[in-house]
């Protein structure tokens, strides 16, 4: 008995020992500084990219099969280079392991990849090593299809005894190559306005007119209740500069029929370029931009055509989604006509829990010196303002959101005299569908007469 | 009575196999997700956090009960794993011994508030956490890839229960 006893203490004295001493190796390695064994900076001696595409030049007559070759792995070499450096990586520099690690979250976050991996190799030196990005590419292409069509019950101008009704649509589509993303991203899309007015005669001061005619006080009423289009076809291309910085080039051609009453067609052309920089700061992003356009438009007051350079700039702030503020400015004033353009939104938005989202909106658009012929059509948002609140109701999948939602608002038109000024209350009624390759947007708005 | 103290001992030693059982199903599930994705992790060179995360269940579903982090550092050279807490050092050893060195400090059991035996939780094994002292360290914003997972729901509580993470390595329920 005795002896099993003594087992059993000598059994639980040699187990608290190691125990203890296991505890005081561990307050050894506590004791010590990180600083004292952190893992030296690496060199990094070369970057390689695995999965992602490049642009490839194919063989002609013009250069061979070897020129070929060259060109497109220095090509695909230096494009791995650059979107290296854009998450803060660089070749022949010294980095530490943590910064590794900075850009490999950065990567991951981007969403730029449907899947994105870094890792390293020994280099032939000591802490020299190679960085490897392998990158599984998303879909190429991103769909996007809106159409938003408004009612109004009686535009309701204070300076045109007018009871006519309007209906206003737009429908716009765009598609997104994002092949070459990060570093490249192209668009294609479109945009078309229509308007019908039910009643197409005015009576102003007077004297009645269907007669479409320029350079005539009439016209602008005309303008006001004749039926038109407006399309807008545009190409976009925008190359990333370093993580924070793009630059964007976007090519327009519109074609409209606002200031003419046959088959005649105006058509303008229009070119902006934009640097713009965005960063996040936590949850909020911020995006600065500004650029040059060049426009080469027909005249309102003349049959002629000119050239309009110009220079604009915005800033837009705040999150996307939850609960957000963001205020988005953006301005254009041309360099030699007068003709400025300022439009703005603030939007403020309560995340209400079940997926539900309240919602504050202005809206304000003004441009002035009316120039272009589609300025001079009452389109779905010229110097439109709105107050408006709503709720959202989203229903949100692995990979995809939809939402469904509500608003009610006062608008009024700041049209340029002799327009006049419109105001009423509106009701509308949205459809999102957003996912990783196509986004929906319908909704329809109901303008009533004035209420008040 | 020879056999009477043999039936105690054998007893005494169920009793503590018992105990220690739970210990070693964790430290088991650990050793396979450990085989399959946090070695080849390690291998990459690339630094990365894992965090283990205790969640209630029932009427505590999805409560965040208790977390412990590592973050995990390994040299090509010498080729020793390097693990930190914050700014504590918690080891150091080969790439073989990761496998039950690691699950040491994953390990979440009795002792957190809240927490009591015989009930059911949740372990969730994350690799790289959205976390305030991760991102806070790295320098780095929830941005795009979070926001377009998470879409409309991004609030501070939901983000606290759910603890959004660049993958979850293992979520098993376990009886504490």
């Amino acid at each position: 008995m005795f002896r099993l006893y003594l087992i059993f203490t000598s059994l639980l004295m040699a187990e608290a020992m190691v125990a203890s001493a296991q505890e005081s190796s561990a307050q050894v390695h506590e004791m010590e500084s990180v600083h004292d064994i952190l893992p030296s900076p690496y060199f990094i001696d070369g970057e390689h990219c695995i999965g992602t595409n490049q642009k490839e030049l194919s063989e002609s007559w013009l250069i061979s099969k070897e020129e070929v070759e060259i060109t497109n792995k220095i090509d695909a070499q230096e494009d791995c280079e650059d979107l290296l450096r854009a998450f803060g990586l660089e070749k022949y520099k010294w980095f530490n392991p943590e910064d590794l690690e900075s850009a490999s979250s950065k990567l991951k976050q981007s969403g730029f990849f449907e899947d994105v991996e870094l890792f390293i190799k020994k280099s032939e030196l000591k802490n020299h090593i190679h960085v490897f990005m392998r990158a599984k590419t998303k879909p190429r292409y991103v769909y996007s299809l809106q159409n938003e069509l408004k009612f109004y019950e009686n535009l309701n101008l204070a300076a045109v005894s007018d009871k006519s009704a309007r209906l206003f649509n737009r429908i716009s589509g765009e598609v997104i190559d994002r092949t070459y993303q990060p570093n490249s991203k192209e668009a294609w899309g479109f945009q078309l306005d229509t308007a019908l007015a039910s009643n197409r005669s005015l009576m102003v001061s007077g004297w009645e007119s269907e007669t479409l005619s320029f350079n005539n006080i009439s016209e602008a009423y005309t303008n006001i209740n004749k039926n038109y289009y407006i399309a807008d076809f545009y190409f976009k291309h925008n190359r990333m500069m370093s993580r924070n910085l793009v630059l964007d080039f976007i090519g327009h051609l519109l074609l409209d029929n606002v200031q003419s009453s046959g088959p005649f067609v105006s058509a303008s052309a229009y070119v902006d370029t934009d640097l713009v920089y965005s960063r996040y700061i936590r949850y909020i992003r911020g995006t600065f931009y500004g650029g040059v356009g060049l426009v080469f438009s027909s005249m309102r007051s003349t049959p002629s055509y000119a050239f309009l350079p110009g220079l604009k700039m915005g800033v837009h702030f705040g999150r996307d989604t939850g609960t957000f503020f963001r205020q988005d400015v953006s301005v254009f004033h041309s360099l030699f006509f007068p003709i400025s353009f300022f439009q703005g939104k603030t939007e403020f938005q309560v995340d209400l829990g079940e997926n539900i989202n309240g919602s504050l909106i202005f809206k304000f658009r003004d441009v002035q010196s009316l120039v272009f012929p589609r300025d001079f059509a009452p389109s779905t948002d010229l110097d439109s303002n709105q107050s408006a609140f709503g709720f959202s109701k989203n229903f949100v999948k692995d990979k995809s959101r939809t939402q469904l939602d509500w608003r009610l608002g006062y608008e009024w038109l700041g049209y340029t005299p002799p327009q006049g000024v419109g105001e009423s209350v509106f009701t509308s009624l949205g459809y999102k569908l957003i996912s990783d390759d196509l986004n929906v947007n319908f909704s329809f708005g109901y303008y009533f007469q004035r209420v008040y | 009575m020879k056999f009477v103290w043999k039936a105690i001992i054998l007893l005494l030693l169920s009793a503590s196999v018992e105990a220690k059982s739970n210990d070693n199903r964790f430290c088991g599930l650990f050793g396979e997700v450990y085989q399959h994705s946090v070695r080849k992790r390690i291998l990459s060179g690339i630094p990365f956090e894992l965090m283990g995360a205790l969640f209630g269940t029932g009427s505590e579903q999805g409560m965040l009960l208790g977390k412990k982090s590592v973050h995990i550092t390994y040299n090509l050279w010498d080729e020793l794993i390097l693990v930190r807490s914050g700014e504590k050092i918690l080891g150091r050893f080969s790439i073989d011994d990761g496998r039950k060195e690691l699950c040491k400090f994953l390990e979440i059991g009795m002792g957190v508030p809240g927490v009591v035996s015989g009930k059911k939780y949740r372990f969730r094994l994350l690799l790289n956490p959205m976390w305030n002292e991760r991102m806070a360290r790295l320098q780095i914003a929830t941005s795009v890839e979070l926001e377009n997972r998470r879409l409309v729901d991004i609030n501070w509580k939901k983000i606290a229960e759910d603890m959004p993470s660049e993958k979850v390595l293992m979520e098993e329920e376990l009886e504490l």
